[in-house]
């Protein structure tokens, strides 16, 4: 049976434990980066995945969000404990 | 009946400014019923006629993952607009898209406000609006800019035309094989329920049932359709055992492959080129093997940069401080009469040597900003975190480690806070553990001060050296301590989004340049000046009666003398076991930069005359600006020099440098610090040979111990006491071996 693409993307990213850029992601799969990354998109919504924030939550520095010294950081999307267990459940007929 | 306009979109695709523009200020602000979520309405006059327009909350879809979806969902279906402005960002159109079709799939006039075509066009996309319209069922399709308000009147026409004829876009998503068959034969059966027909169009509710989507299916019961229901369950079970997927996932999937068409048709993007030729570089520099070793040259050059572009500079600002400000001030103050007042040591020993010996770094941090925004602004960053989670991942550190760590290159404070960004507690402590280890801004002009001092051209291999032993330490420690007192589950897989690389805007540069260095001003302002007088108070006052009076007291036996000498035998197997080096490191708790400025006050009293100034004030500035202007000329020298240095680095190969200024390039005492450091430290390692080595022991201890006090105390507000303490025992242990190590294993193989 063939796999959505979808589901195609979920595996790959779960099947990749050092990381991998969208880019990649996005070549390997035949997709555009914007269709990669809606499909992500999607996944997180599904919580799936997770998507980091790059800005870190400074709340307790008195310099707050306007620190000076903080480096803006890539969006990363992350595989949740959720999606080891996404395989939908096989019903047989007679249930 | 007032007629209803609502506004659906993504968010962040600029409806609040649409609404805004739309309504002006006649606008209600209240609470959708029941929820927290904020609802606006407003009015919009067109002719003679009122239409209310309400802003509905921000979605990517009409699922019922959020409650924004719920929110937007049950208002279109339940309380049927007469018209849908579905707010499209242009720049990403594949993603909103997905929203526009399923808000076509209800059934409600659709207007395609495509607003922020001013960035789309910037970025080279091409939309053709009639191509749209087609391919979306003949819909309007409108192009704005809603924070200039451009396209709005064409707007506002689009808006009375689908009010005067309402139409909607005749467009169904297509779904194939064994989905789209179910599909079918759902709305089949629903297109015989008159009742259901009034509020559902058939195709978008079969679709919703084969999600399973429960706020439909409830609906749905309340109204008897259990047959409908059943229906749907068993379609589903078909559908699963066909396809082995969720038909949830399989609609999305087609979802998205219908969008991708429609997108396809629509829109052009002629930079195809640019992206396939960013992903050839990052083939390179974030290759599995390759992207570390770039990273680490790259950094490299940034400290050869820091280090030595900025030394002219730093000459030049320590002649101004040190030299100009010290000689005038003195003279000032001898005008007034208080040339031999305590008033005079505080000022120039304390304010001026303190304050003034961190001051002198500026150019450096200038520097290192002016480096790290062009590789930021360039795109390399994100490409450097990359490579440095993948790591992180490897060593079994968390994912979002990643971050508090590097910002921890900037300050130890916010990476403390940035931890609270990772779920698990043992995976906050251990990151906020090793985060400490990243070698903070504040370090760096101690790197610099003792890199110019003992390495001269090669102080940026220092500053680099440091860096990247602190890197090192903190992934030794993580990898031990993940698999000792923090074991958790590995490392989850993840992908990361890369902007593509484009050419720095010098703009943005110098804004984040200045922004940064201003952090350091303040702190030089603040802290350090409060520190500087607090030291001077202690180096005036004598630890023995017998040792002199107040601000008459050799330094070594005041207070502040005394008390460190103390501490110092701790540090003779490391080479600095002078009171000098143990008391700035006692100081460098409270910041990392007071190390610079206690040795500076130290120093200060040792190789400062009472100076006064000889030559004229004009004179004095004229010779300041001609420095200023050999500076200039240093630094494109010492720019241009790290070419040859880099090709330097292939073995046996080896080209000449530029010098412009023979002499002045090979003087050794940059500032009147660094001559008193090479003297103190041949004195403390017990030979001249020995110094170099000495110090870099100094650095490490500096790079690893406790960090300054407004980290340690972040520390204990998010982690408590215990574990603070078990932080600054372990930095002070570590750091401890570290630099006798270093001392010990240097002497061996150099001496």
């Amino acid at each position: 049976m063939a796999k959505s693409k979808l589901r195609l993307l979920l595996e790959y990213v779960e099947e990749s434990p050092g990381g991998i850029s969208l880019q990649e992601l996005a070549r390997d799969l035949g997709l555009s980066i914007s269709q990669a990354e809606n499909m992500l998109e999607y996944w997180v919504r599904k919580g799936h995945l997770q998507a980091v924030s790059p800005a870190p939550d400074c709340a307790g520095c008195a310099s707050g969000s306007k620190c000076s010294l903080l480096i803006d950081f890539p969006s990363t999307y992350q595989v949740t404990e959720k999606a080891k267990l996404h395989i939908p459940e096989k019903r047989l007929p007679c249930q | 009946m007032t007629k209803t306009i609502a506004l659906a979109g993504n968010p962040n695709v600029g409806k609040s400014t649409l609404f805004n523009a739309l309504t002006g200020s006649r606008q209600h602000v209240g609470n959708w019923p029941g929820k927290t979520v904020e609802k606006k309405e407003g009015r919009l006059q067109l002719g003679d006629e009122e239409v209310l327009v309400v802003d509905l909350p921000g979605t990517y879809s009409l699922t019922a993952y959020s409650i924004e979806e719920i929110i937007t969902r049950d208002f279109i279906v339940n309380e049927k607009p007469t018209a849908v402005i579905a707010v499209v960002n242009a720049a990403n159109l594949d993603r909103n898209l997905y929203l526009v079709t399923q808000l076509i799939e209800l059934g409600m006039p659709v207007i395609v406000a495509l607003n922020m075509t001013d960035i789309s066009k910037r970025r080279g996309l091409h939309i053709s609006l009639m191509g749209l319209s087609e391919r979306l069922g003949g819909i309007p399709v409108v192009e704005t800019v809603g924070n200039r308000s451009e396209g709005l009147e064409d707007l506002v026409q689009a808006i009375a035309l689908v009010l005067k004829y309402p139409h909607t876009g005749n467009i169904q998503t297509t779904y194939s094989g064994i989905l789209g068959e179910e599909i079918q034969n759902l709305k089949s059966e629903i297109e015989l329920r008159e009742d259901l027909l009034e509020t559902y169009r058939p195709g978008w509710l079969a679709t919703k049932m084969l999600e399973g989507d429960q706020g439909v299916i409830s609906a749905l019961e309340s109204r008897g359709a259990e047959d409908l229901l059943e229906s749907a369950r068993d379609a589903r079970i078909r559908i699963e055992e066909g396809t082995g997927e969720d038909p949830e996932i399989l609609i999305a999937d087609q979802r998205y492959q219908f969008v991708d068409r429609i997108v396809e048709s629509a829109l052009e993007r002629p930079r195809e080129t640019i992206i396939t030729r960013s992903e050839k570089v990052d083939e390179i520099v974030t290759h599995r093997f390759w992207g570390l070793p770039i990273f680490f040259l790259l950094m490299w050059l940034v400290f050869q940069f820091t280090s030595n572009v900025s030394g002219p500079f730093l000459d030049w600002v320590d002649i101004f401080i040190n030299g100009f400000i010290y000689r005038w001030t003195g003279w000032g103050l001898e005008y007034i009469g208080l040339g031999d007042h305590w008033v005079d040591s505080l000022i120039m020993d304390g304010v001026i040597a303190g304050v003034g010996g961190v001051l002198v770094f500026v150019p450096v941090l200038l520097f290192l900003y002016l480096a790290l925004g062009v590789l930021e602004d360039s795109g390399y960053m994100a490409r450097a975190a990359f490579v440095m989670d993948r790591v992180m991942r490897w060593m079994g550190l968390h994912g979002k480690s990643f971050l508090p760590m590097i910002v921890g290159f900037g300050c130890t404070v916010p990476a403390v806070y940035a931890t609270r960004t990772l779920e698990n507690e043992k995976d906050r402590k251990l990151t906020a553990f090793l985060a400490t280890f990243m070698s903070c801004g504040a370090r760096l002009p101690i790197y610099v001060v003792f890199g110019a001092a003992f390495f001269g051209a090669a102080s940026g291999s220092l500053v680099f050296a440091m860096y990247f032993l602190g890197i090192v330490v903190a992934l030794i420690t993580g990898y031990v301590m993940k698999n000792t007192i923090y074991r958790s589950s590995p490392p989850a897989p993840f992908v990361m989004e890369l902007p593509p690389y484009r050419i720095p805007h010098p703009k943005d540069i110098w804004t984040q340049m200045w922004e940064r260095t201003q952090g350091f001003l303040v702190k030089s302002g603040t802290v350090i000046l409060g520190v500087s007088v607090a030291l001077w108070l202690l180096m005036a006052i004598p630890a023995h009666p017998d040792k002199g009076l107040f601000n008459e007291v050799q330094a070594g036996d005041s207070l502040f003398g005394r008390v460190s000498g103390l501490i110092a035998p701790i540090f003779k197997p490391a080479g600095f076991g002078s009171w000098q080096s143990t008391g700035s490191l006692v100081t460098g708790i409270l910041a990392k930069e007071v190390i610079v400025s206690t040795m500076s006050q130290i120093y200060a009293g040792e190789s400062h005359p009472p100076e006064v100034s000889v030559v004229p004030f004009g004179e004095d500035l004229a010779s300041v600006s001609v420095d200023f202007g050999r500076a200039v000329l240093l630094t494109a020298q010492e720019a241009l020099n790290i070419i040859p240095r880099t090709i330097n680095l292939i073995p046996f190969v080896n080209i000449g440098e530029l010098d412009f200024f023979p002499a002045e390039s090979r003087k050794v005492d940059t500032t009147r610090l660094e001559g008193s450091l090479i003297n103190a430290y041949a004195a403390t390692a017990g030979s001249s040979a020995g110094g170099p080595i000495a110090a870099v022991a100094f650095n490490v201890f500096v790079l690893l111990y406790i960090p300054c006090v407004s980290a340690v105390s972040a520390m204990r507000q998010e982690f408590g006491q215990r574990w603070m303490w078990a932080q600054i025992t372990y930095t002070l242990v570590i750091a401890w071996a570290a630099a006798v190590l270093v001392f010990q294993v240097g002497q061996i193989l150099f001496l």
